[in-house]
């Protein structure tokens, strides 16, 4: 097929189209001048409650175009045949984003991005059963950058007739579905929230790209020093989001979080071609608690050691049944994993009688965790021992209030991170449904915390270790610092003679699950360690370090890739 | 080069990728980053010996529409693109879709726009239906898109006469329009009744 066009007239999500201001953006020098307006705004509204929240609501440009396009469509939209809708909600998500990527001493890649969209919620029916569901989730559209009224509220028009459209064709689909299943839901579609009001002061990336980029660059050329580096690149992405919200039922808020990545990866080969890589890196909510340049590079030349020593750690030959140390950093990705992702309320489809789509789906009063472990999310927490929290919110996407929930208490499971969509036995959203921009918003968790009661220092808690394994007649057992997955990454042998270290590969877990979490853990530590985690939604796990008695540890049975063929080109001092 | 000389086909563009007949590139290997390139169009102009200028063009039209005995005929004014099957287990057809057509009438009357039809057909047969061309060139900028990617490409042509052409009526969508009428200015809006629910 050969295909010629004047106009691209295509449906771009929203993702697609801030990659396609990528082109248009190159060469900023940063995103100082496009977010110079929006300093002033913040400045003019950095009051967060009262008469001051009513004013600042009503004076920005953006909230109230939204609010009377949203007064227009709540009185008037009404198809015949066709109820009204009982709930509107606009959200809209202003987005920029900075990128810069360095490889072999020099920059790849730079972009500066800034998008709007918007998203449109109707729902039809009423709080006990509704639209929203297939067709009926909600519709995505771009807004425009500036703040004019009438483009603005001319969007949120055709977004909200095609929402409410689709959304009287989503409640008979769903009727229809849910007529084949006999059971009764027994609990709302959606749940009730009070209405709220919050303005918070905008959001707004501070950095210098010159430095960065020159950072990037400078730290990525000690590929010089050692010729078996087969990639090394740094990356730096920083992201601050504007989420402006109002729904029918009186709710308007507004705000801002930033978070700032900066990412290392190198990789190289062992002898017997086995693949080693390492990827470290440091996220925070602010540009300070960045490393600085100098920093950067020495911790990139300590990671080209540590690849250089994991290409000549001996490998693990015999699987290991016994004691298994995890440090704080490892932990925090299993807890991660196997709490954080299964105490969220997350509703099965429709006809399931499951509570959760999680593994702690039955297990509500029960126990997931032995009895010294405690587990509370906590949105509202900000920092922790001098560390932003990038999964700090006050208000989470769906405009309720962010709450902090014991979800695990003493080993036992007492709650679920919800949002406005109940489950079974939980009618009420605790300020736990987030959502990336664009996106429909779900549980999801902001700070969770893992809470050890008799913790051990680190001294302590590797002397446990030492213990275990004589008790179990071991030479050495293992420590885990960092993962990745659920494999792990650098792992050592701790002799039980000497207490020496001794760093090992090609290992992997077997049977590491919420079972063994649950089973076999033994210990903590008092070294609790922030981990700011990017995806979808920006969260942060604090966890200490924790010792299983029994856990597996086996040969990877990856197959290793041959060597190049020839080696790297020469490098030319001087040039 | 010459890919057409009197109508007749004699060289195809060409990359690096021989074929039976032609062994050299004529320098279109063209592509879209990333991808393999295959030979493309670059800047493609299409010359004629049967030249009339353009209002003259217009008289042979309507003379032809009254010689077939039709009410009028259809001018293409503006397309918005285009596509042609290319592969060769498909029909070798194209079509193009207009956004500007004008219903051009034998007895003089004003031309008069309309909406709906694209054009289709298989190129040989299509093409052959050339009578006379105009005598002013039109450049048309488009990206183009085939087995290695979309890339720029442009071609000059002057307005062509045909004496058949194949129209078909485009698909037609039975959405709702908008329920409510498009907002207004604030300081307008509040005290008028700006919209009104449509059946």
């Amino acid at each position: 097929m050969k295909m010629n066009r004047k106009d691209r007239q295509l449906r771009l999500n929203f993702y697609m189209a801030v990659a396609a201001i990528v082109f248009l953006s190159c060469g900023y020098p940063d995103g100082a001048q496009q977010n110079k307006k929006k300093a002033e705004d913040s400045s003019k509204a950095s009051a967060s409650n009262g008469a001051s929240d009513k004013t600042a609501a009503s004076s920005d440009p953006v909230i109230r175009a939204m609010r009377e396009e949203l007064e227009r469509s709540k009185s008037q939209v009404k198809m015949e045949n066709v109820a009204a809708p009982y709930y509107i909600e606009y959200r809209l998500s202003d987005v920029t984003e900075y990128s810069a990527e360095a490889t072999f001493g020099a920059l790849r890649q730079n972009q500066l991005t800034h998008g709007r969209g918007v998203r449109v919620v109707v729902r039809v029916g009423n709080y006990k059963q509704d639209s929203y569901y297939g067709p009926g989730v909600g519709v995505v559209e771009f807004a425009p950058l500036d703040n004019d009224d009438i483009a603005l509220r001319r969007q949120l028009w055709m977004a909200t007739d095609r929402a409410y459209k689709m959304a009287s064709e989503a409640l008979a689909g769903k009727k229809a579905l849910l007529s084949q299943y006999s059971a009764e839901q027994p609990f709302d579609d959606f749940a009730k929230a009070p209405a709220l009001q919050s303005i918070e002061p905008l959001a707004k990336l501070e950095y210098s790209a010159e430095v960065w980029e020159k950072a990037l660059a400078k730290s990525t050329d000690l590929y010089r020093s050692d010729a078996k580096i087969q990639s090394l690149w740094a990356r730096a992405t920083f992201r601050s989001v504007n989420e402006y919200f109002v729904n029918t039922e009186g709710t308007i808020t507004r705000q801002g979080n930033t978070w700032y990545l900066v990412q290392l990866s190198g990789e190289t080969q062992a002898e017997d071609g086995m693949r080693l890589g390492r990827s470290p890196f440091y996220m925070t909510a602010k540009a300070s608690e960045l490393p600085d340049p100098a920093k950067l590079e020495s911790d990139t030349a300590k990671m080209l050691e540590t690849l250089k020593r994991l290409r000549e750690a001996p490998l693990v030959e015999e699987d290991y049944r016994g004691p298994v140390l995890f440090s704080n950093d490892a932990a925090g990705d299993v807890f991660f994993g196997m709490i954080g992702n299964n105490v969220l309320g997350i509703r099965p489809k429709p006809g399931d009688s499951a509570r959760t789509i999680g593994k702690f789906s039955s297990n509500y009063k029960g126990r997931v965790l032995p009895a010294f472990l405690s587990v509370v999310d906590d949105p509202t927490m900000k920092s922790f021992q001098g560390h932003t929290l990038i999964g700090n919110y006050e208000v989470d996407e769906e405009g309720v209030r962010a709450q902090t929930v014991a979800v695990v208490t003493d080993g036992m499971l007492v709650d679920y991170l919800l949002g406005r969509m109940p489950i079974r036995d939980f009618p009420d959203s605790n300020g736990h449904g987030r959502a990336a921009p664009g996106q429909a918003p779900g549980p999801n968790i902001g700070v969770l915390i893992v809470k050890p009661k008799d913790a051990l220092s680190t001294e302590d808690i590797k002397k446990r270790l030492i213990a275990l394994c004589k008790e179990a007649n071991k030479a050495y057992g293992y420590y885990v610092e960092t993962l990745s997955g659920y494999e792990p990454r650098l792992l050592y042998r701790v002799y039980v003679n000497d207490g020496h270290q001794e760093l090992v590969r090609g290992a992997v877990f077997n049977e590491l699950d919420t079972r063994t979490l649950r089973n076999d853990l033994v210990a903590a530590g008092n070294d609790p360690l922030v981990s700011n985690r990017e995806g979808p939604v920006p969260s942060t796990v604090i966890a200490p370090s924790i010792l299983f008695d029994e856990l597996e540890v086996k040969r990877t049975d990856k197959k290793n890739a041959k060597l190049p063929e020839y080696p790297p080109p020469a490098l030319t001092p001087g040039r | 080069m010459e890919a057409v000389e009197n109508g007749v086909l004699k060289n195809f563009l060409m990359s690096r990728m021989p074929n039976k007949y032609f062994d050299h590139s004529n320098g279109h290997g063209r592509r879209q980053p990333g991808l393999m390139a295959t030979g493309r169009q670059g800047n493609l102009i299409v010359t004629s010996t049967n030249m009339v200028p353009d209002a003259e063009l217009r008289k042979k039209f309507i003379e032809e529409i009254k010689k077939q005995g039709k009410p009028y005929g259809l001018y293409f004014d503006d397309i918005q693109g285009g596509f042609t099957m290319t592969e060769r287990s498909m029909p070798q057809a194209f079509q193009v879709l207009p956004v500007m057509v004008y219903r051009v009438y034998a007895d003089g009357r004003p031309d008069e726009l309309v909406r709906g039809v694209d054009i289709v057909g298989t190129p040989l047969l299509s093409l052959n239906n050339i009578m006379v061309t105009g005598d002013t060139m039109q450049v048309f900028n488009g990206i183009c898109g085939a087995e290695s990617g979309w890339i720029p490409v442009a071609a000059a042509a002057p307005a062509m006469l045909f004496s058949e052409i194949e129209v078909q009526k485009q698909h037609k969508g039975t959405e709702r329009p908008p329920i409510l009428a498009p907002p207004e200015p604030s300081h307008a809006s509040s005290s008028k009744t700006p919209s009104k629910a449509r059946s």
